[in-house]
């Protein structure tokens, strides 16, 4: 023991340089991870808090391109108004109000930090849990899906976006209706990787992507982009596509964290489990 | 002794809040930084291999909690703290260094600069290796590396003047 200590003791030096290297890669490479736990609270508040004074101070040279976004936005929601629609159908039909209810509800936030060069891109947005925001909320925004709430503290939430490696997103085809997972190969943040399509399911460049209500968490039908480039894999029985994003991250400014109001419901019955 | 460990105190926080939301958000090329903070590690008077390295990964994780960078800077802190030794007996003869003063106080200005490239060097590519992983290709990583390490050294040699030990110079 004396002999082994005798011959450490000059390489305690590199030990601990081996050492701590090693923490560092292990932090560098479970990054989502450790966030999560017991550093996100403070980390997030002082980032906030300074990231949000320097907003402040570029916002205004963003109002006229924010604008042109709103007014966008505002003529899309006005054409899904029922006052903007005919009845195409010579049958008339009753529509029961009273047998619709709200589900999803929105929270809009802004963005006061954005990475979208990484391979676990990031994003901090300015409302926590005093606004209602909480773990696992979907975040959309104009044009389509942004990510998942990872960690919320306060006044500020943390969200994965598409665009990171750890991200796994459910999502289906709009004209088939085939359902598949979301993910990012952390190449290009324009696009992002289909993955597992059943082989039968109709498929070909230009398709849309859309949400699905898989999981309770993003409503169905939120668009994601359209299909850029197919490769089937035969073995595995599964197409694999590359997916043109409709959000364009690099200008992203403005979000809405969605609040599913039946998901604890929906959780009790995917769950029973969980409440015993 | 107090106003020493105030003013390294301050130099760490200023270094790594400048790092984490001035020169961290350049992003030239893409993705090409300077990585200021490394001054601290450069020019802290603390001579045990052990404490300067506890105090590379510190900083460098400070930078990273702040970055939402994962470990990348508190890897490459680490490695600069552990090759600051061999950095400074390769630019220099003067082999021994007043313990209460920065260890750059007794290297002429052609020493410095050379230390500095070579520190910043060693530095810009372990962050850079670590970032091309599965991201691009270790060619460009190479090459980020190198502007990166370029404008890191025009930086401490602009910045330096500003924080050196006034006991030596």
């Amino acid at each position: 023991m004396r002999r082994l200590l005798q011959f450490a003791y000059p390489l305690r030096h590199f030990f601990l340089f081996l050492s701590l290297e090693t923490a560092a890669f292990y932090l560098s490479f479970q990054y989502s991870n450790y966030h999560k736990t017991l550093f996100f609270g403070l980390a997030a508040e002082v980032n906030g808090y300074i990231l949000s004074k320097k907003e402040r101070l570029t916002a205004f040279f963003r109002l006229e391109a924010e604008n042109r976004s709103l007014s966008a936005e505002n003529a899309r929601l006005r054409g899904q108004l029922r006052a903007s629609q005919y009845r195409a159908a010579g049958q008339p039909t009753v529509v029961d109000d009273s047998s619709y209810r709200q589900q999803y509800t929105f929270i809009p936030a802004e963005i006061i930090d954005i990475s979208i060069r990484s391979r676990d891109n990031t994003i901090l947005i300015d409302r926590g849990r005093k606004q209602g925001v909480a773990e696992n909320m979907g975040v959309v925004a104009e044009g389509g899906v942004v990510g998942i709430i990872d960690a919320v503290s306060s006044h500020y939430a943390h969200v994965i976006p598409i665009i990171s490696s750890s991200s796994h997103v459910c999502a289906r085809l709009k004209k088939s209706h085939f359902f598949a997972f979301l993910s990012w190969d952390g190449r290009d943040y324009r696009i992002v990787q289909l993955e597992e399509i059943p082989d039968h399911a109709p498929i070909s460049p230009g398709d849309t992507v859309i949400s699905d209500s898989h999981s309770a968490i993003f409503p169905a039908g939120v668009p994601i982009g359209t299909i850029r480039k197919i490769e089937r894999d035969r073995l595995r029985g599964f197409y694999a596509a590359d997916v043109d994003l409709f959000i364009d991250f690099a200008r992203l400014h403005r979000v809405y964290v969605v609040k599913n109001l039946l998901k604890a419901e929906v959780n009790k019955v995917l769950n029973p489990s969980a409440d015993e | 002794m107090n106003n020493k460990y105030l003013k390294y105190g301050f130099l760490f926080f200023f270094l790594s809040l400048c790092q984490a939301y001035v020169f961290g958000r350049i992003n030239f090329m893409g993705a090409v930084n300077p990585q200021v903070f490394i001054l601290f590690i450069l020019l802290v008077p603390v001579y045990s291999k052990s404490g300067l390295m506890l105090l590379g990964f510190l900083l460098g994780f400070s930078v990273d909690l702040l970055m939402g960078s994962g470990g990348m800077h508190a890897a490459s802190g680490v490695c600069i703290a552990f090759a600051r030794s061999f950095g400074l007996r390769l630019v220099s003869e003067k082999s021994r260094f007043d313990s209460a003063t920065c260890p750059i106080g007794a290297l002429s200005k052609s020493e410095r600069f050379l230390y500095f490239a070579l520190l910043s060097a060693l530095q810009s590519l372990v962050i850079y290796l670590l970032d091309s992983w599965h991201l691009y290709p270790v060619a460009r990583a190479g090459l980020y590396a190198l502007i990166s390490a370029g404008m890191t050294w025009l930086l401490l040699v602009v910045i330096y003047p500003f924080v050196r030990d006034p006991v030596r110079s």
